[in-house]
């Protein structure tokens, strides 16, 4: 982990640690429940999600940057209210990393999911790359 | 700022046309509990949050929120994409087709349309983070209750996580009150 100075460190003081109790669990699973946390996880009628069923490759990658950018959310809401759990911090530049992978790997296939994407310098100009997200895949 | 990412952030596929239930559903779009209320109140909020961790919690999980706002819209697009004039005269939709044809419009499952007194700004935060906890119990219901009126798995799924988003939305507002409350803050 960086080691750099932080202006917030003298300010804040560490909450009781309730945070402990809030260990994550694989983001697979805790993507398809919407819930990283398996102590703050409270099922409705079904005690598991419904399993994602991809229906092509290209679904199938993108779940997987979905998936990274959903436990990178559910980190750093953790980490607002707890800014000094070195082991969230540590997690999220894991789950960092795998996020940036993942979406490399769907975007030399698919096009830019995004206006910052190392996948523009395309002719014609891909942003425009079928499907928009709210289309049937 | 905001950069926009294109890719819902849980999938939404819905494969059946159900008219009555896009009806149902775009409350989670315009309604009071909604994602549209949710997400203005809190980016307004922010402002006058005392600490970084309130305007930070306060930015991301708005944020987070307009997310969400996409895949309610890009639920009740697919569920009513395919539908005849007729046919949504046939669920009460007329009015909306009328005035929208397929467009999409934020109301609740009334019809009635989106309004700015659904997110309430005090500028005190522990009133504030008290609104948005009821608002994330409350949309948690809400969801509880549109998942009772279908059978969808392809509706169910996304609803399913978009309920639990509430649930974790609640705790870290709950956590941020408590902190707040044990510091002083009016």
């Amino acid at each position: 982990m960086n080691l750099y100075y932080n202006p917030l460190q003298s300010s804040l003081t560490n909450i009781p640690i309730s945070n402990q109790k809030q260990m994550p669990i694989d983001s697979q699973t805790g993507f398809i429940r919407g819930n990283l946390f398996a102590n703050l996880y409270e099922p409705y009628l079904r005690s598991e999600p419904f399993p994602l069923k991809p229906i092509n490759q290209r679904e199938s990658l993108l779940n997987k940057v979905r998936e990274y950018d959903f436990a990178l959310v559910e980190l750093d809401l953790f980490l607002d209210n707890h800014p000094n759990d070195q082991e969230k911090i540590q997690l999220y530049n894991q789950y960092l990393k795998q996020s940036k992978q993942a979406r490399q790997e769907y975007e030399q296939r698919y096009g830019p999911l995004s206006l910052n994407s190392d996948w523009l310098n395309t002719y014609p100009w891909g942003w425009l790359t079928p499907p928009w997200p709210w289309e049937v895949s | 700022m905001w950069k926009y990412v294109k890719m819902l952030q849980y999938p939404v596929n819905i494969k059946n046309k159900d008219l009555q239930m896009a009806k149902y559903l775009v409350t989670q779009y315009g309604g009071s509990n909604g994602e549209l209320a949710a997400a203005l109140r809190y980016l307004n909020q922010r402002y006058t949050m005392p600490d970084e961790k309130g305007k930070a919690l306060l930015t991301d999980i708005g944020t987070e929120e307009l997310a969400h706002l996409e895949i309610i819209a890009a639920m009740v697009y697919q569920l009513m994409k395919d539908a005849t004039p007729q046919e949504l005269r046939a669920v009460g939709l007329g009015g909306h087709y009328a005035e929208h044809a397929k467009a999409l419009y934020p109301t609740d499952a009334n019809g009635f349309p989106f309004t700015v007194t659904y997110f309430a700004t005090t500028g005190d935060p522990l009133a504030d983070l008290q609104e948005d906890m009821a608002a994330e119990q409350k949309a948690r219901a809400v969801y509880e209750n549109l998942i009772n009126l279908t059978n969808d798995p392809d509706v169910i799924a996304p609803l399913s996580f978009l309920r639990q988003r509430e649930i974790i939305h609640f705790q870290r507002f709950k956590e941020l009150f408590e902190y707040y409350k044990a510091k002083g803050y009016k």
